[in-house]
């Protein structure tokens, strides 16, 4: 019986990790912690990471920060939040270059560089995995 | 003394190499590590700059389309059949960030059917007024309907090309200058341009200058919809070698009607006798003023595509005027979408034209009339050939196969040509009908 524990343990481990790496896996959006927003809703945020608008609510300059493309976090963050895929995105950014109205934002390399160059710049924002925020950022948004 | 001191020297000398042969391979080997690190850093933080500051990017397509061997399709941009040139396109751009509110935008776009002669279809800069207005001045896209500002980015839209019913301008790009507007009001964006210019194309056969360019569009975006309204008007003048000598044509046939119904009234057939037949700007075909009045919408939740526009183009004279209109829908499985559309186009100011077109034919019956006269009748068939009808049926599908590549497959069916030939140049029959099948690689990077 123990025998049998110990060998079930490590399996029933990995199917609550492939669990919580798949179904719960929550992005959040975060800006510098003296932004004087405290709080994004939905179009807000996706109205910056589209480039329809390059500021916050308060007027301040906005400038977002994407993910690499292969990434978990950024294929969440617009499937949920714009309801759009990775060709659809790009279908959708070849409209806003090609007529000369905005470029897609900056990519980064992961969690840890969003919070890096954030700390360091207000008027960034970005979305890291909800496992990664500290102190160094804001959370404005959470996308489940 | 000498010798000491030279002693002395070799043994400073001999200390001096031992200790470098000791410990100079690191020495130096720190000393250059820490330069190749500055330089490295130098080199990234100017890399870096550049990033920020200058952009290129592309477009891409290859194409091949085939239908009736017999139909002239160059209304579609289809001179051969097959074609493998008819949609073939590449573009640069490059967007330079001058400073945070000025920009830099030029595009070169080369297309299979212009031999590839590159063309720079963009050229302006823009300045960021604030948060809401932004002023642009150059050389840009007319923002006739929805999709003319990326007309030849196949990759921005679903079909092989945007439906020929509505997208048929000869002229889109104007020099001039730009204001936009923007709103956010709640949930809602509102963007409206407005823009002043001139604007020239020529052609092989044709000429065409048009100035004193304006417009206006409004787009808002609310949600998964956005609606547009658009209006443009200009002066016209248009010449060359198919145009001129029917403007002369037509000088002809008017002076034989004045002479006629001066002269015998009773022989004109009654239908004509009141038409007009004085040279006068609403009778000629080298300038008038011309407007487009058009409206659009799309839904889009990410699954479900649908795409509305109607335009009612008005060219004062003799030139054609036309209604168009289309819808799109489309439903997203997975990398798939296909899609059907149904377009409709027809010249809406015949009457002029058919009355020239039945004078023409008259006089080439005639047998009071000198020969040169009686050969205005060959008229006919050029004045009847701008007036046309068509309905168009696509059946297509994109499929997003890797990322940056999307390939299209669709099936046009042309129908219900009750004037003329149609979307061709050549006049089929009438009650004609036809299918181009076409095939297509659009790419962005």
């Amino acid at each position: 019986m123990k025998y049998c524990n110990n060998k079930i343990f490590p399996l029933a481990a990995l199917g609550l990790w492939l669990l919580a790496s798949t179904c719960l896996a929550e992005v959040v959006v975060v800006v510098h912690p003296s932004n004087a927003s405290s709080a994004l809703s939905n179009s807000e945020a996706s109205n910056i990471f589209l480039g329809k608008t390059s500021s916050f609510p308060s007027g301040d300059n906005a400038v977002p920060l994407d993910q690499s493309a292969d990434s978990t976090a950024r294929d969440h963050f617009y499937n949920v939040l714009v309801k759009k895929n990775p060709s659809q995105l790009r279908a959708y950014w070849s409209r806003m270059i090609f007529t000369g109205k905005a470029q897609p934002p900056k990519e980064v390399f992961d969690d840890a560089e969003v919070k890096e160059l954030i700390s360091k710049n207000p008027n960034l924002i970005g979305y890291i995995d909800s496992s990664q925020i500290d102190d160094t950022v804001k959370v404005v948004l959470r996308i489940p | 003394m000498k010798n000491r001191y030279c002693s002395s020297n070799w043994t400073f000398f001999t200390a001096l190499v031992t200790s470098l042969l000791l410990y100079s391979p690191q020495l130096y080997a720190a000393d250059q590590t820490a330069r190749i690190n500055h330089k490295l850093d130098k080199l990234e933080n100017r890399l870096s700059d550049l990033e920020e500051r200058i952009k290129i990017n592309g477009f891409f397509s290859a194409g091949l389309v085939t239908g009736d061997e017999e139909a002239e399709f160059d209304i579609l941009g289809i001179y051969d059949d097959p074609s493998t040139i008819a949609d073939a396109v590449g573009g640069v751009q490059f967007t330079v960030k001058v400073t945070d509110k000025l920009n830099y935008v030029s595009q070169f776009v080369a297309r299979g059917n212009e031999d590839y002669d590159v063309e720079m279809a963009w050229n302006f800069i823009s300045y960021k007024m604030n948060n809401s207005l932004t002023l642009r001045a150059g050389k840009m896209r007319l923002p006739y309907y929805m999709a003319s500002e990326y007309l030849e980015v196949g990759y921005a839209y679903p079909w092989v090309r945007p439906p020929n019913a509505m997208y048929r301008v000869v002229l889109d790009n104007y020099t001039g200058y730009e204001a936009t507007y923007k709103m956010l009001i709640g949930q809602t964006i509102s963007n409206t341009k407005v823009f002043y210019g001139s604007a020239q194309a020529s052609d092989t056969d044709f000429a065409l200058d048009i100035q004193d360019l304006v417009g206006m569009e409004t787009l808002l975006e609310w949600e998964n919809w956005i609606f547009r309204i658009g209006y443009t008007r200009g002066k016209f003048t248009i010449g060359g070698s198919f145009l001129d000598p029917l403007d002369e044509g037509i000088a002809g046939i008017q002076a034989v009607m004045r002479g006629f119904i001066a002269a015998a009234p009773a022989l004109v057939p009654t239908n004509l006798v009141t038409a007009n037949w004085n040279k006068t700007a609403s009778t000629s075909l080298d300038q008038d003023t011309y407007d487009f009045t058009s409206a659009g919408m799309q839904y889009d939740n990410g699954s479900t595509l649908v795409i509305a526009e109607v335009v009612r183009s008005h060219i004062a004279g003799f030139l054609p005027s036309r209604e168009s209109g289309y819808i799109t829908a489309g439903y997203r499985i997975e990398t798939w979408l296909p899609y059907v559309t149904i377009g409709k186009t027809y010249t809406h100011d015949d009457e002029m034209r058919n009355q020239y077109a039945a004078a023409a034919e008259w006089i080439g019956t005639s047998p009071f009339l000198p020969a040169e006269s009686v050969a205005l009748s060959g008229l006919a068939a050029p004045i009847n050939g701008f007036s046309t009808e068509y309905d168009q049926y696509t059946l297509g599908v994109r499929w997003d196969i890797m990322s940056n590549v999307a390939l299209k497959f669709a099936v046009d069916h042309f129908s219900s040509f009750g004037k003329s030939g149609g979307p061709f140049s050549n006049s089929l029959d009438t009650d004609g009908n036809t299918d181009v099948y076409s095939f297509i690689i659009d790419s962005m990077f």
